[in-house]
């Protein structure tokens, strides 16, 4: 992937954590907006969330972590590393939502 | 680039004199950014294990995670903010023409548009602060 994508990418998920983040933080925190958790929306928000925070975080370690190693091979290793760190994440937090909202 | 040409690595982010105030932006970007992903690894992790253990959804334990909580809310907005800037001066929106290098020299690319938005992510910020202080210490009824 070129590495254009892979930040127009990183700003696509930005924008998407910027709706799906504040749908979590104003349905957990905000009282009179807990009925938000029983609509159906929320379970798929969060599911987005979940995928647009972790792509972003990891996109992110990365570019700090090419720039402060700057060798050519050190990318992909970086790369790789920072994938399989965000699957486990992915996979975990997926099940734990399954289990939360898909009766797992 | 080698490993030699960024030999200062970690340390460059805090060499700051004769920079502009971009470059204390870039640096508290990305502190904030590490922050965030320290707090939502942990979360991911915290939340599914107490939720497997206990049956229970976790919440903010006492004062010191609700303090946790509210320095976190502080840094995601001041990322968000300045993450919108910084896409806008990606794609080119707040920053002027090129001009002809005619003294004295004048940044078109860090005047302008870019340090008005600069000025506006950090004003939002403080704006979006004060609810979000509010709201985390219930002053604020909804």
């Amino acid at each position: 992937m070129k590495e254009s994508t892979k930040m127009l990418l990183h700003y696509i998920t930005g924008f998407l954590i910027l709706i799906t983040g504040a749908v979590h933080l104003i349905a957990n925190n905000l009282v009179g907006f807990n009925w938000i958790k029983d609509t159906l929306w929320y379970p798929v928000s969060q599911g987005i969330f979940l995928t647009a925070v972790l792509y972003h975080a990891m996109n992110g370690l990365r570019v700090i972590l090419v720039e402060l190693l700057p060798v050519s091979s050190s990318g992909k290793v970086i790369s790789i590393i920072l994938i399989v760190v965000g699957t486990i994440f992915f996979i975990f937090g997926l099940y734990f939502l399954l289990v939360l909202f898909g009766g797992w | 680039m080698s490993r030699r040409e960024n030999k200062l690595g970690i340390l460059g982010w805090l060499k700051l004199r004769g920079y502009t105030i971009e470059k204390l932006m870039y640096v508290a970007q990305r502190i904030s950014g590490v922050g965030i992903i320290v707090f939502l690894l942990s979360h991911i992790l915290n939340v599914g294990l107490v939720y497997a253990v206990t049956g229970k959804l976790w919440e903010p334990p006492g004062i010191i995670g609700k303090a946790v909580l509210v320095i976190l809310g502080i840094i995601v907005v001041f990322h968000t903010f300045n993450g919108v800037r910084l896409v806008l001066t990606e794609y080119g929106f707040t920053v002027g023409k090129p001009i002809r290098a005619v003294y004295p020299y004048k940044m078109t690319s860090l005047s302008g548009w870019q340090r008005l938005a600069l000025y506006l992510a950090l004003v939002a910020f403080i704006i979006i602060l004060y609810f979000w202080i509010m709201v985390a210490f219930n002053l604020l009824r909804w």
